[in-house]
């Protein structure tokens, strides 16, 4: 059984989350500010590439913390032992990311419908 | 061993550990910085300030009663109201999260202390001494007045008293103690939870803190850099918010919801963490949920970061940024409603209990969930629009903030009062509680929806009878009243004389986590033996929990040298690693926050001198509290703890607290230099020619201080390396050239705008410029200061070979310090080349 896991690990998903939202949010707002009057086309291609980017590493956290979580299945997330604290951490690995998930799709959503910086 | 040698032998340790942790007598009584003392001065402060801040709001709801009124000038009503929202928010809301953590997490985590107590119990001072300061311009007239987000160009163009370099400076002060707390709280949940005590063994309030004191670091430091740009405007006349000279007053929005939304999360995750441990209580059974709780809470943590804009919808912002926070906004809807679903599923799967704390968890639950409904109308932008800037608002941000947070303090009251005091408050007064502020509160607020929908706009002193809002306004002062009578029924409940009251028994609510193992009334040891943990409520289900506890069968039973002494574990799996002497009672403290409190309250009223003298006097201060109490050498390497288990004493490096304390500080330090770098690209966003072609610092001085702080780096490293090797000349010879080093990077930034005479008044290009290397250069001085710090505790034998804490934290330190130097100097060098 793997004790590798690290806390790191549980804040990557929303880190990648805030990557994204930041990006989407300057990349807009710099556009808008230094050509206005334009449309979006440009900044809903360079979101869509973020956002491809963002779900790819937020999915891949989503299969590691489920194989995690599923990885031993006779130890509750409560249980004093390393596998417990694995799957415990495995299955808020896959909640967070989860929730990343739908927050990055929110996002792109958002930008994705807005035509012009009016 | 026979049963007297055994007693004899726990009497024996009884007696050291009484003596360690003894509390001082008499005046010196306040010299106290054990977790107890502090948390509990900390809890009675900001409830002080809570009910100082109601009765400004009592004065409010009286000027509002009817049409026209002039109960209030409407100075003296700008005054009442900022300073409501300024009290409520900064002297109550924060700390009295920080205050209720520094008195229950050891006891939660098993812990003698929270690994720095001196630092607490410097927060602590600071946070009082500028609470009273704050609060006290109100009775001279000269209080703030321009909201309690201070909006330039009101506050920095049309606001000449002192009023709002007192909210600046003021807050500045009180937020870098709100720091402080969140260093302290952070590590102390890494690192001094119970053996055992595993990452998915922890109990749900720790993680809501956890969270939030992070949350601190990076929410906080925005709104420093913020204060830092408006003061220097308003002191100096550098133009960052003036649109004349290309400043931008929309600046100051961002960096202030870049705090102020982060801020509000903060307030309601480590209440709603009350509501996560007293709702398992009185159910009876675990919380339902626990690994969707934590993603709650760390959900919700990361996505109010991107909600901040929410607040700036009326602003003219293109409407794809709208859209992007709005969608946020939405989002942050998923987490928060996840743990409330696991609350009730915990009810309905339990044994549910009746009692006042319950009643106050319940109440809060519905009263935060209209105000999260609210929350979800105005997080429509087109909804916004219309209800932006009215009273609607206010009913729904009260309904968040008291139901979110106040009503589950108020559960935490009565739930926690036991461990506080050692007795139970009256079962019926809180119900008589309960009902006033839940009616009162209701009365009050919800009226406000619709006068806010009717037109009644915030922060304006009285309204005409012609807009038909008066009725409304009148039952919602009269519902502040009930509210009002609420609260003076638990200020009774707390002060009244409970000497004829026996002491309450021991865990009365029959709870299962660790905090209720102590006894009542408690010892000052905080727990009698630092227990082994192998469940999420050990008191329900560890056999002979408590038995083994007082008997002294776990951890550190004993204090062998008559010292405080707790255990350091590891971050996952909290194996036991260190056995960590902690400071005793000091007044160094009191001295070093009276300096440091000095320094911003002289530098309010522009008397520099003073402001030197003071700022000057509080370094000595803190420098001679290093000095004394930090890193101390013991006279033997490890020491047994009991358990057939032998610790080391000194530690230092990424395993130790003092390495954690020294990172996390400066997470939060790069944080503000980040939020200004923002400051500088935000003006080029905004303007179409920035940077202007003007003189700008070039680059052969601040290439030449980003080399020279970046090599002053390297050395102190390899100086490091030479202390481990105990090569002391070469380690003296290397540090103190890093030192010279640091000091010169230092004036090497400075005199690139210096050299090209950038006059920060005239355009806020040359200001933010100015502001980037004057930041800049403190760091290098800072750095050039600790280096010498370390070289004297070498000479001085308070550092070793083996004994290096404090060279090991320094070269952290310096690798920060370059970082910020090689940042600034590709900033105002480099942007320039391709910016224009």
């Amino acid at each position: 059984m793997t004790t590798r896991h690290s806390l790191w690990l549980l804040a990557l998903s929303p880190v990648i989350w805030s990557l994204h939202f930041t990006a989407a949010y300057i990349t807009a707002a710099i556009w808008c500010a230094k050509f206005p009057g334009t449309d979006l086309l440009k900044v809903r291609h360079l979101t869509a590439i973020y956002t491809v980017i963002a779900l790819g590493i937020v999915t891949l956290q989503i299969f590691l913390g489920y194989r995690k979580h599923r990885s031993s299945t006779t130890h509750a997330h409560h249980k004093d032992s390393l596998e417990g604290r694995e799957r415990f951490l495995g299955l808020t690995q896959l909640l967070i990311s989860s929730l990343s998930f739908l927050a990055i799709t929110y996002n792109a959503y958002a930008v994705y419908v807005f035509r012009s910086c009016e | 061993m026979k049963e007297e040698d055994i007693d004899e032998v726990r009497e024996g340790q009884e007696r050291r550990l009484l003596k360690a942790w003894k509390v001082p007598e008499g005046w010196r009584y306040w010299s106290e910085v054990n977790n107890s003392e502090v948390g509990m001065w900390y809890t009675l402060t900001s409830l002080g300030f809570f009910f100082f801040a109601g009765v400004l709001a009592l004065l409010i709801r009286v000027q509002l009663a009817v049409p026209d009124n002039d109960f209030l000038t409407a100075d003296q009503y700008n005054q009442i109201f900022t300073m409501h929202g300024t009290v409520m928010m900064f002297l109550f809301a924060i700390p009295i999260f920080e205050a209720i953590s520094i008195l229950l997490l050891p006891q939660m985590l098993g812990a003698r202390d929270l690994p720095f107590p001196r630092l607490s119990a410097y927060g602590y001072w600071c946070f009082l001494l500028g609470g009273i300061f704050v609060c006290g311009s109100l009775f001279f007239g000269a209080a703030p007045k321009g909201g309690w987000f201070m909006y330039p160009p009101l506050t920095s163009s049309y606001q000449p008293g002192v009023g709002a370099d007192i909210w600046l400076l003021g807050l500045t002060f009180i937020e870098i103690a709100s720091i402080a707390a969140a260093v302290e709280l952070i590590v102390g949940i890494l690192k001094c939870r119970p053996p055992g005590m595993r990452i998915n063994l922890m109990p749900i309030y720790a993680w809501y803190i956890l969270v939030v004191a992070i949350m601190i670091l990076f929410a906080f430091p925005p709104l420093i850099a913020g204060d830092i740009l408006l003061e220097m405007e308003r002191a100096f006349d550098w133009p960052f918010f003036d649109e004349r000279r290309g400043g931008n007053p929309l600046l100051w929005q961002h960096l202030f919801w870049i705090f102020g939304h982060p801020e509000v999360y903060i307030i309601f995750l480590p209440s709603i963490a009350l509501l996560a441990t007293i709702i398992p209580t009185f159910s009876r059974v675990h919380l339902v949920g626990h690994s969707w709780v934590v993603l709650s809470a760390v959900g919700t943590g990361f996505l109010s970061f991107g909600l901040w804009v929410h607040h700036m919808f009326t602003t003219g912002l293109p409407g794809v940024s709208l859209g992007i926070f709005s969608a946020a906004s939405q989002a942050v809807a998923i987490p928060t409603g996840v743990q409330l679903f696991c609350f009730l599923a915990t009810l309905l799967t339990g044994h549910f209990i009746k009692s006042v704390p319950m009643l106050f968890a319940l109440g809060g639950m519905a009263t935060f969930v209209i105000g999260g409904l609210t929350g979800v109308m105005v997080a429509i932008a087109p909804f916004d629009f219309q209800a932006h800037d009215t009273f609607f608002v206010v009913g729904h941000l009260h309904y968040v903030l008291i139901g979110g947070s106040v009503f589950p303090i108020l559960a935490g009251i009565y739930y926690y009062a036991p461990i506080v005091s050692g007795k139970k408050l009256s079962e019926r007064l809180g119900r008589l509680c309960f009902w006033l502020v839940i009616i009162g509160f209701n009365v009050t607020f919800f009226p406000m929806h619709a006068s806010g929908l009717l037109g009644m706009p915030r922060r304006v002193y009285t309204y005409p009878a012609e807009m038909g809002i008066g009725g409304l306004n009148l039952i919602s002062t009269i519902g502040a009243f009930i509210l009002g009578a609420g609260f003076l029924v638990l200020l009774w409940d707390i002060l009244r004389p409970k000497s004829k009251q026996p002491y309450s028994e021991r865990n009365p609510w029959g709870a299962g986590t660790m905090e209720w193992a102590m006894k009542i009334p408690d010892r000052m040891w905080g727990v009698r033996s630092i227990p082994l943990i192998k469940t999420r409520y050990p008191l329900w289900d560890q056999p002979n929990f408590i038995h083994d506890i007082d008997h002294g069968n776990f951890y550190l039973p004993d204090a062998q040298e008559e010292m405080r002494e707790t255990l350091i574990t590891s971050t996952l799996d909290a194996h036991p690693i260190q056995c960590m002497r902690v400071p005793g009672p000091t007044f160094v403290t009191h001295l070093a926050a009276l300096f440091s409190g000095g320094f911003f309250i002289f530098a309010t009223y522009h008397w520099w001198i003073p402001t030197i003298i003071s700022g000057v006097l509080a370094v000595v201060f803190i420098v001679y509290w290093l000095w004394t109490g930090t890193a101390w050498i013991p006279e033997k390497d490890e020491k047994n703890v009991g358990m057939g288990v032998s610790l080391p004493i000194y530690k230092s490096g990424p395993l130790a607290a003092g390495w954690w304390a020294m990172f996390i500080t400066m997470l939060a330090d790069m944080t503000a230099f980040i939020s200004l770098i923002f400051g500088y690209f935000f003006y080029w966003t905004v303007q179409e020619n920035f940077p202007p072609q003007v003189a700008g610092p070039e680059f052969f001085w601040p290439v030449t201080g980003a080399g020279l702080l970046l090599f002053s780096w390297i050395l102190t490293k390899l100086s490091w390396q030479w202390n481990r090797k105990n090569k002391t000349k070469r380690f003296y010879a290397c540090l103190l050239v890093a030192s010279l080093m640091s000091l010169a990077g230092g004036i090497a930034f400075l005199a690139g705008p210096w050299v090209h005479k950038m006059d920060p008044t005239v355009h806020v290009y040359q200001a933010i410029v100015w502001v980037l290397v004057i930041w800049t250069a403190l760091h290098a001085v800072l750095g050039s200061l600790m280096q010498l710090y370390c070289l004297a505790r070498r000479m001085a034998g308070r550092m070793t070979a083996r004994y290096d804490a404090d060279i090991t934290n320094v070269s952290l330190y310096a690798c920060f310090m370059a970082v910020t130097g090689v940042i600034t100097a590709l900033v105002i060098s480099g942007f320039p080349a391709i910016g224009r």
